[in-house]
């Protein structure tokens, strides 16, 4: 008994799913709102950063690599196909160099265009502050 | 001789056979898709999976039998586009019609089980097995509750010829006098019997399309893809496009048993001879689309039943009220008739 | 109609109607439960033709979640083998893709493409329903580029004209 009424619950659910309009959101064409707060791809602001090697420390997957040259100069690498989206390298970082954004379509079919790879020269001002 | 040949190709025939199918294919799935509150697929997606299917290469696995799994599903759309034909589209008469083909079209509907489970057993697969196991079992279960429905209408019509029970259906239940009034006052009655029947006939043809509640032959990822996990390329295509014709067969043929097909029920219409078949082919798709939209509303209503659910459901349920169905006919016509 | 034309018309065909099977190999769930959300009516695929089959011989799209682990290695190449040509795999998540948070971890080997070329890539830790759709919406518009006559590729559409083959039994 108690499978009928179920069954006439859902039996005025589909009806009236079926003269309403549908709750799909027509992807390529319109965008679903993000929520406040999301992790999306990990972006370095180069002129800030000062390669003090914290972000690699903390970062789990290996997705930062930070090749120095010398003191002041190295490249900074992010590889967003290895990137778990943990936020850890925002929050260790003291200078607001690295952020993770809202862009999330990021898929490809070479593994190279994951790879970012900036070049950093150290600014003594910065340091200081 | 042309007319005939334009008849079997193209109107009513395997053309219009065809594009009723993919029509029917693309409704129940555009319903099923609103129903769930989703957009659904587009128009012409049943010929895109289709030409895609045929096209794709074919794989037949290690030990299998290539050439019953490249024979059966060709088997299944021949028989599937046969029981088609004796499908009355505009008027009561369809392309073939002898005395008795209801019978022929129930054991051509069977065929589809039995070469469902040579396809299975030719894959050598635990799954296929199984899934042909449960195809089978399926197939007579429902086989004897839709006999019987089919029967019951027989006696009420006092006919086996699908143009027959069609054309007498109104007559047999609503008898009338030249005057237009309704003589037999059991007439009524007769709606009791028939609706149980419908009932029972439309679940059955749930059960012979494989779709939930009875869609354990199938069963996606419970046995992989059920009897035809291993069927691929235009093997694939063919057993799809079997599925299709016998969605339109089976509503069809409850709409030409128990709805009077193209004929136009109560109303009555005097006209002259081409649109006598227009009026029957709008009234016949009226009706069509109504048995579709109802099968595809028990379907997405309802959840996948274990094979065991099924055969007890079938067996324990569908059968004893077929026959209930059947005697209150039997009791109707001896007291009126 | 040439050859030509009717290769045009399976390429469309093919594009409409991508059928997807979907695998686990050695992924934390975070990733499956994201393709599952892709099928619901917010994010309904069935209006790009996208159907999930349970068949690996149904499907035209292998969607593929986790770094492989090494017990799964040999069932993903068989899966694979069994699949009906053209035939495309999409890794789905950072961990498919590069590694991601089994970084260094001994029993795996580090991305589907060490096992099985891949044709799309998407990375995410689970990626979003969106970035999915967008993955094979992606991949879709990739094919729809190809030209047939100059494709040599083992995973192309020209493969179409092929006999049919019996499979062996692969060895593991």
């Amino acid at each position: 008994m108690t499978s009928l009424i179920g069954y006439l619950s859902a039996s005025k659910q589909a009806l009236k799913n079926l003269f309403s309009k549908p709750v799909t959101v027509m992807f390529p064409a319109e965008h679903v709102s993000l929520p406040k707060g999301y992790r999306g791809t990990p972006v370095l602001i180069p002129e800030k950063c000062t390669l003090c090697m914290k972000c690699e420390r903390v970062c789990p997957t290996g997705a930062i690599l930070i090749e120095k040259l010398d003191k002041k100069n190295g490249y900074f690498t992010i590889d967003i196909g290895k990137c778990c989206y943990c936020q850890e390298c925002e929050k260790a970082c003291n200078f607001d160099a690295i952020h993770l954004i809202d862009k999330w379509l990021t898929a490809s079919d070479n593994k190279e265009d994951f790879v970012t790879k900036h070049f950093v020269q150290r600014n003594g001002k910065k340091k200081e502050e | 001789m042309i007319i005939e040949i334009v008849k079997i190709f193209v109107f009513p025939g395997i053309a219009f056979i065809l594009f009723m199918a993919f029509f029917s294919s693309w409704m129940v799935r555009k319903i099923v898709a609103r129903m769930e509150n989703r957009v659904g697929p587009p128009f012409l997606q049943p010929y895109y999976d289709m030409g895609k299917l045929l096209a794709k290469q074919r794989v037949y696995p290690h030990e299998s039998i290539a050439s019953i799994m490249h024979l059966m599903p060709m088997i299944q759309l021949g028989v599937a586009i046969l029981i088609a034909l004796f499908m009355p589209v505009y008027s009561p008469k369809g392309i073939l019609s002898f005395d008795g083909d209801v019978y022929f079209i129930l054991f051509l509907i069977s065929i589809h089980g039995a070469t469902a489970y040579f396809v299975g057993w030719a894959s050598r697969n635990p799954y296929t097995i199984s899934g042909a196991g449960r195809a089978v079992m399926t197939e007579i279960s429902l086989e004897i509750p839709l006999a019987v429905s089919i029967a019951s209408m027989g006696i009420m019509t006092k006919s086996i010829r699908i143009s027959e029970m069609t054309e007498k259906l109104g007559i047999s239940m609503f008898p009338r006098t030249e005057t237009g009034e309704i003589v037999n006052k059991l007439t009524w009655l007769y709606l009791i019997p028939w609706t149980i029947l419908i009932i029972v006939a439309i679940y059955s043809a749930i059960g012979a399309l494989e779709l939930s509640p009875f869609s354990a032959p199938h069963a996606e990822t419970e046995i992989v893809h059920g009897w035809s996990t291993e069927l691929t390329g235009a093997d694939l295509a063919m057993t799809e496009m079997a599925d299709m014709v016998n969605l339109f067969n089976l509503s069809a043929l409850i709409t030409a048993i128990f709805l009077g097909g193209p004929r136009t029920g109560l109303i009555i219409l005097n006209l002259i001879e081409p649109w006598t078949y227009v009026i029957g082919f709008l009234f016949f798709l009226m009706k069509f689309l109504l048995v579709m939209f109802i099968l595809s509303y028990i379907y997405v209503l309802s959840g996948r039943l274990r094979i065991d659910q099924i055969i007890s459901a079938l067996w324990s349920y569908f059968l004893p009220l077929s026959l209930i169905g059947m005697l209150l006919v039997l009791i109707l016509e001896t007291i009126g008739g | 109609m040439s050859d030509q034309q009717l290769l045009e018309i399976v390429k469309n065909a093919l594009i409409k109607s991508p059928w997807v099977s979907h695998l686990n190999c050695g992924s934390c769930n975070g990733c499956d439960i994201e393709i599952l959300a892709v099928l619901t009516p917010r994010y309904d695929v069935e209006r790009f033709g996208i159907k999930l089959k349970g068949s690996p011989r149904h499907a035209d799209v292998l969607l593929c979640t986790g770094s492989v682990t090494r017990s799964m290695a040999p069932r993903l190449k068989r899966i694979y083998n069994q699949m009906a040509d053209p035939k495309f795999v999409v890794a789905v998540g950072s961990c498919a893709t590069n590694w991601g948070v089994f970084h260094n971890c001994y029993n795996t080997l580090g991305g589907i493409d060490k096992v099985v070329p891949v044709a799309m890539y998407i990375p995410g830790c689970p990626p979003r329903p969106e970035a999915i759709v967008f993955g094979v919406y992606k991949l879709l518009l990739k094919l729809a580029s190809l030209d047939l006559e100059k494709q040599e590729e083992k995973d192309s559409v020209s493969n179409l004209t092929q006999e049919p083959i019996r499979s062996e039994e692969v060895t593991t």
